[in-house]
């Protein structure tokens, strides 16, 4: 029965979200079998109820919103796979550490210069407003470990995008072990901390 | 060939075991449990590896091949013992006709399963607390081989707790090398398993057709399906936590014992996967005990509340844990109890309402989800048809969204509450859209089988909520039909 009444339903009722033509009336014919099934499931007695009819509208609600995501949702899909299949996973770690103001390469550096065992502080510079290169620093470095709080704590200072740091309270920076490029370097940190 | 050797070895385990746990409930399994089976096995392994990781025992491999065989063991020797359950079987019979829109909306499924495992293989790691937190943790638990507070304390929420580093740090074991871009197969196959499973236990209840046509739609939902591949804590418990609701509503249906059994494992999961799941088990929890109140009460209120209690037995490592290494919330819970708070803040819990409704009330993000179960909720209340499941598919998502405006409320980011929201509401509102998306086709259920009834007239009153779904189900066990208590 609901099959017929969406048949009868004027032309532009067909315009379902994102289809057209022949696609438009497959997913409302699909969506109202399947609220034709609940419906005819609910009837245990002769008659429509509120229930049978309720439950016949959601059914065909979530039928037709399904179907008409269907196409959209695997062409975004599609359109994500062949934008990332080929690239490598460190590739695409690469390219993400780009996009926080890390360099790869000076990552890999610094995993040459500093001892496993080694505790590092990042000081970046006032033009880096994100945590990104902190994160990736002890991402990449592990299993050195990176102090978060306290620099005083730590035996190497990483300097990113740090142009003239080296005035950081209560920590004297000795001569760059690594520069990289202005601003980027690692330097021993010659004080320690008194409590 | 290693990575996709060590990649289904992993997932069979996760499979072996939950078929394990699934035999202690209702006996031999069937291949349709699939789901089911995959997520009782990722919540039972990875919960016991996280216990034994609070105990200062970061396990390997081996320990976890030895642990997903002692959970198998139960399918392997004890599936004559199994408790008697509702067959969740389809019955066997000739195809029909009626099957062929079945078959449409399972292919438009499969097709869509395809392309998100297919991208799952190749995307990469992109967002940000996927790498900052996340793998962040998972890639500490291999190389340091504890749960050292150098990185636990020392990252973003080191409160958080290891469900989700530790699903992703055996899979770095499995595969043999930390790839952060297949390392998302499996939050495709948890969304995946997660929609098979609540398929398969509604289609029994509303018929396959309609479980397919949920199945679809659930999947396609924009909300859920945009926070699928980005490999961060919040699929996984929103996926738990609507399990948990969904076996709850089960038990206030059906008063099964086995439902609460299901109900301990997935609460314990959505706790040990983000904290998030704190406050949606504390929800599902409390409303769903209240709903069940009913005589006797050592029969209906009792077991909810043993089953509750459980759950928070199981998490109890985590926050002893966190306690010992003096570890605590990025924020002060204790502040959103205050009774002045909405006083006090109302700018602020107006503005974070605003914010979560932007997200869930927005048709094109949720289709239409709190529409949809606020109409059922409202047949089933004029009708007086399952009552007791109506009111908990309403005030559960409703609880939910209520404690995160608190949170957002309360919250001190030092970026703001704008920024706050802007980078986090569109993620946690998916524990929310997913519980009430789960309850939709149990709610349909209720309103479908409902036994033929009186006039109006002749329904229980208000104070008499022993629901005709309970009793319904009572009239069918027992060998005599009864009348209903007047």
């Amino acid at each position: 029965m609901l099959v017929a009444v969406a048949a009868t339903l004027p032309l532009w009722f067909t315009a379902v979200p994102g289809l057209h033509g022949w696609a438009a009336w497959l997913t409302l014919g699909l969506a109202a079998i399947a609220a034709a099934s609940a419906a005819v499931r609910a009837r245990r007695r002769p008659g429509w109820t509120l229930e049978s009819m309720v439950a016949a509208a959601v059914v065909f609600a979530i039928a037709l919103l399904g179907l008409s995501r269907l196409v959209t949702s695997l062409q975004v899909r599609d359109a994500e796979y062949h934008a990332d299949r080929g690239v490598s996973y460190r590739a695409a770690e690469g390219q993400v550490q780009a996009q926080v103001g890390i360099d790869p390469q000076f990552i890999a550096l610094l995993a040459r210069a500093i001892p496993k065992d080694g505790r590092f502080y990042v000081l970046a510079g006032p033009k880096v407003t994100t945590s990104g290169p902190h994160s990736w620093a002890q991402y990449e470095l592990m299993p050195r470990i990176e102090e978060y709080w306290k620099p005083c704590r730590a035996k190497w200072i990483v300097l990113v995008d740090a142009t003239g740091a080296g005035n950081v309270t209560g920590v004297r920076l000795g001569k760059p072990i690594v520069s990289y490029k202005p601003g980027y370097a690692l330097a021993r940190n010659l004080d320690r901390c008194t409590r | 060939m290693h990575t996709v050797v060590g990649l289904v070895v992993y997932n069979l385990c996760f499979l072996g075991a939950g078929y394990g746990v699934l035999s202690l409930a209702r006996g031999r399994g069937a291949l349709a449990d699939a789901g089911l089976a995959f997520l009782l096995g990722v919540a039972a392994l990875l919960i016991a590896m996280s216990v034994l990781a609070t105990w200062g025992y970061v396990a390997g491999a081996p320990v976890f091949l030895v642990a997903s065989a002692v959970f198998v063991a139960p399918a392997v020797f004890r599936r004559g013992l199994a408790l008697p359950r509702p067959s969740l079987r389809l019955p066997r019979r000739r195809p029909r006709p009626t099957d062929l829109p079945v078959a449409a909306f399972g292919l438009a499924a499969a097709a869509y399963a395809f392309v998100l495992v297919r991208l799952s293989i190749v995307d990469p790691l992109t967002e940000w607390d996927a790498w900052a937190m996340w793998t962040m943790k998972a890639k500490a638990l291999i190389v340091y081989g504890n749960l050292g507070v150098a990185d636990f304390a020392g990252a973003a929420h080191p409160d958080y707790p290891l469900l989700v580093p530790m699903l992703q740090s055996f899979a770095f074991r499995f595969i043999g090398q930390m790839n952060t871009e297949v390392v998302h197969v499996e939050y495709a196959l948890i969304a995946l398993a997660f929609v098979g499973a609540v398929a398969r236990i509604v289609s029994v209840r509303v018929g396959v057709l309609v479980a397919a046509a949920w199945s679809l739609y659930v999947l396609l939902l924009p909300g859920f399906e945009a926070n699928v591949p980005d490999a961060l804590g919040d699929v996984p418990v929103a996926v738990y936590a609507s399990l948990s609701a969904l076996t709850f509503a089960l038990w206030l249906r059906e008063r099964r014992l086995s439902w609460l059994g299901f109900y301990t494992i997935f609460g314990a999961a959505a706790l040990w996967s983000k904290n998030e799941g704190s406050s949606a088990l504390l929800i599902i929890a409390v409303v769903g005990t209240l709903l069940s109140v009913g005589r006797p009460f050592a029969r209906n209120v009792v077991p909810p509340m043993v089953a509750s209690a459980a759950i928070y037995v199981l998490f109890l490592p985590w926050l002893h844990w966190t306690s010992a290494e003096g570890i605590g919330h990025d924020r002060n819970l204790t502040a959103g109890l205050h009774p002045s708070l909405l006083i006090h803040e109302h700018a602020r819990a107006v503005h974070s309402l605003k914010d979560l409704w932007s997200q869930l009330g927005n048709s094109s993000t949720w289709l239409f989800l709190p529409y949809l179960t606020g109409l059922l909720v409202a047949a089933a209340l004029v009708r007086r048809v399952g009552v007791r499941v109506a009111l908990f598919s309403l005030l559960v998502p409703v609880g939910l969204l209520a404690s995160y405006v608190v949170i957002y409320t309360i919250s001190t980011d030092p970026l703001g509450l704008d920024w706050y929201l802007a980078t986090s509401s569109s993620r946690v509102i998916t524990g929310v859209g997913l519980i009430a998306a789960t309850l939709l086709p149990l709610q349909l259920a209720t309103l479908l089988e409902a036994p033929p009834s009186p006039d109006v007239g002749a329904q229980p009153a208000w104070t008499r909520w022993r629901t005709r779904e309970y009793d319904h189900v009572r009239w069918k066990k027992s060998p005599i039909v009864r009348l209903p208590e007047k």
